[in-house]
């Protein structure tokens, strides 16, 4: 099965003394994995190079046959709006608009043609229906995540990155919200990289790479 | 979600910012708005009832209430002249005047003020009838558009005069006063004046117990002009009767107010020098109304001035408190901003929902303005109209309109823009990572 993301030999540096390398990466469309790593070894900075949002200082990230850094800011924009989910450790939304009209923005800026009752229903497979009327600031931590990964699946992508996602959350919490990854992943034929020092995940099948093991 | 109803979302979620900025911007757009109109009516009512009056004579007093009160009838007289001291600028064969039309002033019905004159009056205002006719002597009048319509009155109506230029009890004339004409609305300071002959007002103010209904209307025969040998005691003469100019001039013990001078030719020297030489030397002044309304245009640009200062100085504090409370919201919301990029939002359109806030602001605090001026301006117009009986127009096209339109948008504009090229410039990884 052809690769959905192939990287070679990603190295960044945000200064001379201190240089990141990474492994090489390959996710096959509908795989998951996780990377595990300790706090400050550069997950997160893997995740923003994997996701189109820094470019590394030298090495290459393929997505869907296309060299990311290759192409133009606008290309990069639309190709990550379209086909790259991205669910952050800290949540953010717009805090001025409602659980539902965030999703409603975010698909309408990606181009997404899914309808109001996609929405719900995808809402309703993450247990949040009955909080989209709610703003930002009225949801608990919990719920924020699921809002999340709502977003991040609802323009139906060809990857999920999720950085941290449990970080925040009690173990109740954590299973309930990787459970529900897992099946959207499953349900959506996602590619899911998740990229974590959380060990409890460990626990829930996925194939793993250790960051730092090489 | 479109982007006006995210913008408009945004804006409303501080409502405290937006009322302070709402109101900041809309009372500063308002005040210039609101100026402007008052300052075009204004100007508009004086230039209208300028009917090319070159010079105004009467008693000594201050030349703007002179001309406030003989042509605009918006203050008190300065006093009363003489026919025999002021008879020389009656004439129809004076070398130097067109027209002149003396006016008694010093009655009014229901606050509209009743102008004692010749038809002389009606050359220098675009009057027409549009019922009856024109006055005809003692006790006839003809009513102005805006005084007919607003006190009720019609053909063959009576009323009574009152002394002085309040609507008080207790002041009213005996004389009845019949309404024989009304006037077409010209626009004019005519369509607020009850006009009637000079000789209504001296019978209305003769103290001698003449009984008016008794009155003859027979036409006198004036054609000899020679009236002097009368003795003057005229009002049993010529009750109801409109007399000609020189008759007017035989009355030497009686007075009028004012009268109304249009030269032959306003670059005569000697028509310039006129003014001068009639203060210098009779009991009378005379002013020239271009000049004293100039100077008065002058003081009041001051005020106006300073005014038009207050309102683009809060202009200018709001477009400063639009940019701070952009920029503040652009702080706090630099992540919310920097997810809209990962979620696919180019930084132009960052740039663009940003400058809509901006703009939309403007918008919305433009039409708050123009509402508040108007309401303004409504409430003006109405005291004017009671206070002066002038009529403003109703809502007045003013090409203020599109030049505060274009100000409020180049304000929005410029406070936003600022905060928006910094939402173009946001760098997703280093904000989401900071």
């Amino acid at each position: 099965m052809a690769n959905i993301l192939e990287t070679l030999d990603i190295n960044h540096s945000f200064d001379k003394d201190r240089v990141m390398r990474f492994p090489n990466i390959q996710l096959e469309k509908g795989e998951s994995k996780l990377i595990l790593g300790s706090s400050g070894i550069g997950k997160s900075t893997l995740l923003h190079v994997l996701g189109g949002l820094l470019k590394p200082t030298s090495g290459r990230v393929n997505f869907m046959g296309k060299s990311l850094y290759e192409l133009s800011t606008k290309q990069l924009d639309q190709l990550r709006g379209k086909q790259i989910g991205i669910i952050f450790q800290k949540p953010h939304f717009m805090q001025s608009l409602t659980a539902i009209e965030n999703l409603k923005l975010s698909n309408t800026i990606s181009g997404g043609k899914s309808t109001t009752s996609q929405v719900y229903e995808l809402a309703e497979q993450l247990n949040i229906q009955s909080r989209l009327q709610a703003f930002p600031h009225e949801l608990s931590q919990g719920e924020l995540q699921r809002l999340s990964i709502c977003r991040a699946f609802l323009k139906k992508p060809a990857m999920i990155l999720a950085d941290e996602p449990t970080s925040a959350l009690d173990d109740g919490n954590t299973a309930q919200v990787v459970n529900q990854l897992q099946s959207l992943q499953q349900t959506y034929d996602t590619a899911l990289l998740i990229v974590t020092h959380d060990a409890r995940l460990k626990n829930h099948q996925f194939h793993t790479i250790e960051l730092g093991a090489e | 979600m479109n982007r006006l109803s995210v913008a408009w979302k945004n804006l409303k979620s501080d409502p405290l910012r937006l009322t302070l900025n709402l109101l900041l911007f809309s009372l500063g757009i308002g005040l210039s708005l609101y100026l402007l109109l008052i300052n075009s009516q204004v100007r508009k009512a004086f230039e209208k009832n300028m009917a090319g009056i070159d010079m105004v004579i009467g008693a000594k007093g201050s030349d703007l209430q002179m001309i406030f009160c003989s042509m605009y009838h918006i203050d008190n007289p300065t006093g009363n002249i003489s026919i025999d001291e002021c008879k020389a600028f009656l004439k129809e064969q004076h070398p130097l005047i067109d027209l002149s039309v003396p006016l008694a002033l010093g009655d009014s019905h229901k606050g509209y003020r009743i102008v004692g004159t010749d038809q002389s009056v009606l050359k220098l205002y675009p009057a027409e009838l549009h019922e009856g006719k024109l006055w005809a002597g003692s006790g006839t009048v003809t009513l102005g558009s805006n005084v007919a319509d607003i006190l009720g009155l019609s053909l063959g109506q009576t009323f009574n005069s009152t002394h002085g230029f309040e609507d008080a009890d207790g002041l009213e004339h005996d004389h009845e006063m019949v309404v024989t004409g009304i006037l077409k609305p010209s626009g004019s300071v005519l369509d607020n004046l009850i006009l009637t002959s000079i000789y209504t007002v001296w019978d209305n103010h003769d103290t001698g117990n003449h009984n008016h209904q008794d009155h003859s209307h027979e036409h006198h025969d004036h054609e000899d002009n020679d009236h002097e040998h009368h003795g003057h005691d005229h009002h049993d003469e010529h009750q109801h009767i409109e007399l000609d100019r020189g008759h007017l001039i035989t009355h030497t013990d009686k007075e009028i107010t004012n009268i109304l001078i249009k030269f032959k030719n306003r670059k005569n020297f000697q028509a310039l020098n006129l003014p001068n030489n009639i203060r210098k030397h009779t009991n009378m002044q005379a002013a020239n109304p271009p000049y004293i309304l100039n100077q008065f245009y002058d003081r009041m640009g001051i005020g106006f001035n300073l005014l038009y200062w207050v309102a683009i100085l809060i202009c200018i504090v709001s477009s400063i408190s639009i940019f701070i409370s952009l920029y503040n919201a652009l702080r706090a919301r630099k992540y919310q901003l920097a997810i809209l990029r990962v979620e696919g939002a180019s930084p132009n359109y960052l740039f663009s929902q940003i400058l809509l806030e901006g703009i939309m602001l403007s918008i919305i605090g433009y039409c708050i303005g123009v509402i508040l001026a108007l309401i303004g301006y409504t409430v003006t117009r109405g005291m004017v109209l009671e206070r002066f009986q002038y009529v403003w127009e109703n809502f007045p096209q003013h090409p203020g309109y599109f030049m505060l339109a274009g100000i409020a948008l180049m304000i929005g504009v410029i406070a936003s823009v600022i905060p928006a090229i910094r939402a173009f410039r946001i760098q997703i990884h280093e904000t989401l990572s900071s």
